[in-house]
C-alpha cells in the first residue's frame, strides 16, 4: 500500500466514523417540531379532561395546564399558524385571558399579514 | 470462486441493495424524516466502513502473502500467488476513488456544508421578520419560555444525512466501478434508476414550470427552512421554486456557486474526455454530459419538490459510474498505442 492510499484510508474511515456517530446523535434527537407536538397533544388532554369537570376548582387547574402545554407546544414550533390559531380558541374558551389573546391576535396578524380574518 | 471474491460479490450486492433502498425511499418518503435519513446515513456509513476496512485490510494481507509465496517458486504456489495478485489489482482499483478530482469535490461540498451553517446561523433579517420574531419573544417572556428559533444549528444538522448519503454513494460508486468484473452491475442499476425516475415524473405530470420572472439572486440568504415564513410574511411570492432559487433564497449565492463548482469540475472532466475521441470513452462522456445537462435543467426551470432529493441521489451516483469510465477506457487506449 503506498502512501496515497493509506491517507486515503484513513480519510475514508474517519469521515464513516464521523457519519456514524452523527447518524446515532440524530437517531435519538427529538426535534422541535416532535417535542411541540407532543405538548400540543398534552394540551389537548388537560383541555378535554378540564371540559368534563364543568365549573370547578379542578377544571381550572386543568385549563391552566392545559393552556400552559400549549404555549410550550408554540415556544417549540412558534412559527406555525395553526398552533398559533388553535392557542387563540383555547384562550376564548374563557374570557380572562384577554390580554394574552390579544396578544396572540397580533402576532397571527404579522404572520398573516394579508389575512383580514384570522380564526 | 474463492473466499475474497465471494465477499467482494456480497459487499457489492450489499451496495446494490442499499442504494435501491435508499432511492425508493426518497421517492415515497415526501417528508424527508430526520429519523429515517439518520437510519440510511448509519447503514451508507457502516457500509463504507466496512468497504474501507476490507480495502485497507485485504490489500495488506495480499501483499504479504504474495511476497511470501514468491519466495517458495513452486508451480502450484505461483498460480495461487497469481490468483491473489488479480485479486489485489481488483482492490487496488477500489481505491482509484482518491484521486485529484474526488479531493476537489469533496472540497467544494465541505465548503458547501460549512457555507449553509454559517449562513443559517446569521441569516438576512428584514423588517417584517424581525419585528414579528420581536412579537414572539416579548409574548414568550410573558411566560418565562424562550422560543425555539429557526435560526438554529440543529435545523441545518437535521439537513445534512442526505449531502452525507450523495457523497458515500458518489465514493462507492466510484470504487465498484473501477473492478472491470462489477462495473456492469452498477451501472445498470443506476442508469434503471435514473431513468425510472424520469418516467415516472414525465407519467405523473411533475413537470412544473416555474415563473422565470421572480428569479432573485441573492449574495447572504434568509437561511434554511425559512421559505414557508418568508412566504407567510409576504417578504418572497407565494409560488412554486425551482431548487435553485430555494437555494438563493435561503442559502444565497455562495452556496449555488459550490454546488455549481462541482457541477463544473465534473464537466470539465467530460468534455476532455469527450475531445480525445476515443468512440467508447466519449460515449460514456456525452451520456455525462446529457445527465448534467438534464439536472441542470431540472434545479432552474422544474418547480420544487419533497422527491426530487431522490433524482439528486441517482443522477449523483450515475455521474460517479459515467465519470470512472470516461476516463478509464482512455487509459487502457492509451496503454495498447504505447505496446505498440
Amino acid at each position: 500500500m503506498d502512501i496515497a492510499q493509506k491517507i486515503g484510508l484513513g480519510v475514508t474511515l474517519s469521515i464513516a466514523l464521523i457519519g456514524i456517530i452523527f447518524a446515532l446523535y440524530l437517531i435519538f434527537y427529538e426535534t422541535p417540531r416532535e417535542l411541540s407536538e407532543d405538548y400540543s397533544s398534552i394540551g389537548v388532554v388537560y383541555l378535554t379532561k378540564s371540559n368534563e369537570e364543568k365549573d370547578s376548582a379542578l377544571a381550572l387547574s386543568f385549563y391552566e395546564q392545559g393552556l400552559q402545554a400549549s404555549r410550550h407546544a408554540l415556544a417549540h414550533n412558534p412559527y406555525d399558524h395553526i398552533l398559533w390559531s388553535r392557542h387563540l380558541s383555547y384562550l376564548k374558551m374563557t374570557e380572562r385571558q384577554d390580554a394574552e389573546a390579544h396578544h396572540v391576535l397580533k402576532i397571527l396578524h404579522r404572520l398573516h399579514p394579508h389575512k383580514e380574518q384570522v380564526e | 470462486m474463492n473466499k475474497a471474491e465471494f465477499k467482494n460479490l456480497l459487499g457489492q450486492l450489499g451496495f446494490v441493495i442499499l442504494m435501491s433502498l435508499t432511492f425508493f425511499i426518497l421517492f415515497f418518503e415526501h417528508k424527508g424524516d430526520v429519523h429515517v435519513m439518520a437510519v440510511l446515513l448509519l447503514l451508507w456509513s457502516g457500509f463504507l466502513l466496512l468497504r474501507a476496512l476490507w480495502l485497507g485490510d485485504v490489500l495488506r494481507f495480499t501483499s504479504l502473502v504474495i511476497r511470501k509465496k514468491q519466495r517458495e517458486n513452486l508451480p502450484v504456489s505461483l498460480l495461487r500467488a497469481m490468483n491473489e495478485k488479480k485479486m489485489s489489482k481488483q482492490l487496488k482499483n477500489g481505491m482509484r476513488p482518491f484521486n485529484i478530482l474526488n479531493t476537489a469535490l469533496f472540497v467544494l461540498i465541505f465548503g458547501y456544508i460549512v457555507w449553509i451553517a454559517i449562513n443559517t446561523l446569521n441569516p438576512i433579517i428584514d423588517r417584517q421578520y424581525l419585528e414579528l420574531m420581536r412579537e414572539i419573544h416579548l409574548y414568550f417572556s410573558l411566560y418565562n419560555l424562550e422560543p425555539k428559533d429557526m435560526m438554529n444549528i440543529n435545523f441545518v444538522l437535521s439537513k445534512i444525512p442526505l449531502v452525507l448519503i450523495s457523497v458515500f454513494c458518489f465514493f462507492l460508486s466510484q470504487s465498484y466501478s473501477n473492478n472491470r468484473s462489477e462495473y456492469k452491475v452498477v451501472i445498470k442499476i443506476t442508469a434503471a434508476l435514473f431513468v425510472f425516475y424520469i418516467m415516472s415524473m414525465i407519467w405523473n405530470f411533475q413537470i412544473i414550470p416555474i415563473d422565470m420572472g421572480s428569479y432573485k439572486i441573492i449574495l447572504h440568504g434568509y437561511g434554511y427552512g425559512h421559505t414557508e415564513i418568508l412566504q407567510r410574511v409576504g417578504l418572497i411570492p407565494d409560488q412554486e421554486f425551482s431548487s435553485m432559487q430555494l437555494r438563493l433564497l435561503s442559502q444565497g449565492l455562495p452556496a449555488a456557486l459550490f454546488l455549481y463548482g462541482i457541477g463544473m469540475l465534473i464537466g470539465l472532466s467530460f468534455i476532455l474526455s469527450l475531445v480525445r475521441l476515443h468512440h467508447q470513452q466519449s460515449l460514456y462522456a456525452g451520456l455525462g454530459l446529457v445527465v448534467l445537462t438534464m439536472m441542470l435543467t431540472v434545479d432552474n426551470f422544474i418547480a420544487y419538490d419533497s422527491n426530487l432529493s431522490a433524482f439528486w441521489f441517482t443522477s449523483w451516483s450515475l455521474l460517479a459510474c459515467l465519470l470512472v469510465f470516461a476516463r478509464k477506457r482512455g487509459q487502457r487506449i492509451y496503454r495498447m498505442h504505447m505496446g505498440v
